[in-house]
C-alpha cells in the first residue's frame, strides 16, 4: 500500500481574509487544525493582513505569528518602493531573508500593478540578486480569467535567477503556457488548480516534478481536490513525492541569505 | 519522504487514509454523474478519449461514467450522441451514454432522441449556456417527455431559474433532475434559492461538478440539502476526476455522507429505467 506524502502547502494565507466565514480557518491555531484535518506538514504562508490591508502590516504579523512554529514558513507580499510604502527594493529583500521569510508574493490586480517593465523591474532584479521565489497571485477565481503573460515571459527571460511560480495556475491555458515552461526553466506552477485531464503527470513527465509545487489555497479554497490532484496523478511516488514538497523546498533553499 | 503508517490493508482504511494515500476506493460503488469526451477547441485536453477515462477511473476506483462529448454539447449533437454510444460499447458497464438534444435544431430532437433510447442511452444532458436556447423552451420538451416517460436522469447545465426548475420538475415528476455544477462553487448553500428547490422537489438532485471550491462550503452544502441530493461528477476532460473528486474525499462529513454522493444516489437514479 502506498503511504501518505509529506505535503509542504505552497499557497496558504495565516490570519483574517476577505469573505471568510464562521468556519475559515482565521488564526495559528485554527491554521494548523485544519493543516492537521487535511493531512498537510508544512505550509508557506502570507499573511490575510498583507494581502486584504497592506504589506508592510501582515508581512510583520507574518513572522510575529510564525516564530517558533517550524511548520509555518513565512511569506512576505512585496511591492515597488517608489511610494515609500515599503522599504528600497535591495533592502526590502534583505529584510525579508533577515526575518527568517523565504519567498514573495506578488498579488498584481489587489494592488493596482499593471506590471509593466518601468514599474516592476527594479523589484524583480532584487528578488532575483538574491533568488528569493516569487509567487504571482493575481486572485484568479475561474479558468476563463485572462492571464498576464506577456509579464510572465519577460519576467522569467529577463530575471533567469527568479523562479517565478504561477499560483493558481488555469487548466485552459496550455497553449501559451507550455510554450514558456519549454523556453524558461525559471518558471514553476503551483498545483491548486491545475486539474485538467491528466496535467500534473503531463507536465512532470515533460519538464520534470520540480517543475511542479504542490498548493492549495487554504483556507479561500478547499484544499480537498490539490490534495487528491495530487495523490492519484498517474506517475512514479518519487515524482508524487517532488510535487507533494521536494519541489518547494529547494526553490526556499536556493535564496541567497 | 513519506509519513510512516501502520495500516496493511487498504480495506480497512476510511476513505480520508485512502485519498491521502491515492489508493483506489475499491469498496464504495463510485459513479461519475457529468463528464464529456474528445477533443474541444477551447482549450488543450490531453488524453480526452473513453480508454485514458477508463485508466483514471480504474486508479481512483470510479466504476461508472455517463458521458455526453462537448462535440455533442456544441456543432453536432448526432455525431457526439454517436461517439457516446461507440464509448459505451467499447466500455460495457463502466462508460453510461448520455443522449443529447441541440435545441436550435428542434425539428430534429424528437427523433434523435428516440434513436438514442432505442440505442441504449442511460439519461439526457442539456447544455443550454453552449446552446444559447432557455431550459423552458420548446425545443427541449420532447426530451423533457421522453425523460419523464422512461424515468431517466437529466442533468443540465442552466436551468432558467428556481422557479422554472421547480415548474419543470413537478410537470416531469418521473424524470430525476440534475443541476449541473449546483453543488460546487457557490458561496452561500443557506441563502440560495436553487437549494431550496433541491430540498423541496424529490425529484431535483445537485452535481457537484465544477473547477472552484471554497474552504468549508462543500460541508455546509451537504449540511443543508442532505448528501442523498447531492452526485458526485467531474467534468472530464475539462477537469480531472482526481481533482474533482477530493471535494468529496476529504471533507468533514461521515463516510456513509460520502458513499451517498459518490454513488449510491446516482445508482438507484440509474435504476429506474424503462
Ligand atoms: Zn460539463
Amino acid at each position: 500500500m502506498r503511504e501518505i506524502p509529506h505535503l509542504f502547502d505552497a499557497n496558504a494565507l495565516l490570519g483574517p481574509i476577505f469573505l471568510r466565514h464562521d468556519d475559515t480557518p482565521d488564526d495559528v491555531p485554527r491554521l494548523l487544525a485544519a493543516l492537521d484535518e487535511n493531512g498537510i506538514s508544512r505550509a508557506l504562508v502570507t499573511h490575510g493582513r498583507a494581502k486584504w490591508q497592506h504589506p508592510a502590516i501582515g508581512n510583520r504579523l507574518v513572522i510575529e505569528q510564525t516564530k517558533g512554529i517550524d511548520r509555518l514558513v513565512p511569506c512576505w507580499v512585496v511591492l515597488p518602493s517608489i511610494t515609500g510604502e515599503v522599504p528600497p527594493e535591495r533592502e526590502l529583500v534583505a529584510q525579508l531573508l533577515e526575518s527568517g521569510a523565504r519567498a514573495a508574493r506578488l498579488c498584481t490586480g489587489m494592488n493596482r500593478l499593471t506590471l509593466e517593465p518601468f514599474e516592476i523591474d527594479t523589484l524583480l532584479e532584487a528578488l532575483a540578486e538574491r533568488r528569493v521565489p516569487l509567487f504571482l497571485d493575481t486572485n484568479n477565481r475561474h479558468w476563463s480569467e485572462d492571464r498576464p503573460w506577456a509579464f510572465i515571459e519577460w519576467a522569467v527571460r529577463t530575471f533567469p535567477t527568479l523562479p517565478l511560480v504561477l499560483l493558481r495556475e488555469p487548466p485552459a491555458n496550455y497553449r501559451t503556457l507550455f510554450t514558456l515552461m519549454e523556453r524558461h526553466s525559471n518558471l514553476y506552477i503551483e498545483t491548486s488548480y491545475f486539474q485538467g485531464h491528466d496535467a500534473i503527470a503531463h507536465v512532470a513527465g515533460r519538464w520534470g516534478a520540480d517543475r511542479l509545487v504542490f498548493g492549495t489555497g487554504i483556507p479561500e479554497w478547499d484544499p480537498g481536490m490539490a490534495i487528491t490532484g495530487l495523490t492519484y496523478a498517474s506517475f512514479s511516488v518519487e515524482d508524487r513525492d517532488a510535487v507533494a514538497g521536494g519541489s518547494l523546498q529547494r526553490l526556499l533553499d536556493n535564496c541567497v541569505v | 519522504m513519506a509519513q510512516t503508517t501502520t495500516a496493511t490493508d487498504s480495506s480497512t482504511l476510511t476513505i480520508r487514509e485512502a485519498a491521502l494515500r491515492g489508493e483506489p476506493l475499491t469498496d464504495t460503488f463510485i459513479v461519475n454523474n457529468h463528464s464529456h469526451l474528445g477533443l474541444y477547441y477551447g482549450f488543450a485536453q490531453p488524453a480526452p478519449d473513453a480508454d485514458s477515462l477508463v485508466r483514471t477511473m480504474d486508479r481512483v476506483g470510479i466504476d461508472q461514467s455517463c458521458v455526453f462529448p462537448s462535440l455533442a454539447i456544441t456543432a453536432d449533437m448526432r455525431a457526439g450522441n454517436d461517439m457516446s454510444l461507440e464509448a459505451a460499447q467499447r466500455h460495457p458497464g463502466r462508460i453510461l451514454a448520455y443522449a443529447v438534444p441541440d435545441p436550435n435544431l428542434a425539428s430534429q430532437v424528437r427523433d434523435e432522441m428516440q434513436r438514442c433510447i432505442d440505442a441504449g442511452v442511460r439519461g439526457i444532458k442539456f447544455h443550454t449556456g453552449l446552446h444559447e436556447y432557455p431550459f423552458a423552451g420548446p425545443g427541449y420538451v420532447p426530451a423533457f417527455e421522453l425523460a419523464d416517460r422512461h424515468r431517466l436522469p437529466l442533468i443540465s447545465h442552466g436551468v432558467d431559474s428556481p422557479d422554472v426548475l421547480r415548474r419543470t420538475a413537478r410537470a416531469y415528476p418521473n424524470a430525476h433532475f440534475i443541476v449541473a455544477h449546483a453543488g460546487a462553487g457557490r458561496r452561500h448553500p443557506e441563502a440560495d434559492p436553487i437549494y431550496d428547490v433541491a430540498l423541496e422537489e424529490p425529484n431535483v438532485y445537485l452535481d457537484t461538478a465544477g473547477s472552484v471550491a471554497y474552504y468549508g462550503i462543500f460541508a455546509q452544502l451537504v449540511k443543508h440539502v442532505g448528501a442523498g441530493r447531492i452526485l458526485y461528477g467531474d467534468d472530464f476532460p475539462w477537469m480531472c476526476p482526481t481533482h474533482q473528486i477530493g471535494r468529496i474525499l476529504l471533507a468533514p462529513i461521515t463516510d456513509d455522507e460520502k458513499k451517498q454522493i459518490l454513488g449510491g444516489t446516482m445508482q438507484r437514479l440509474l435504476s429506474t429505467r424503462q
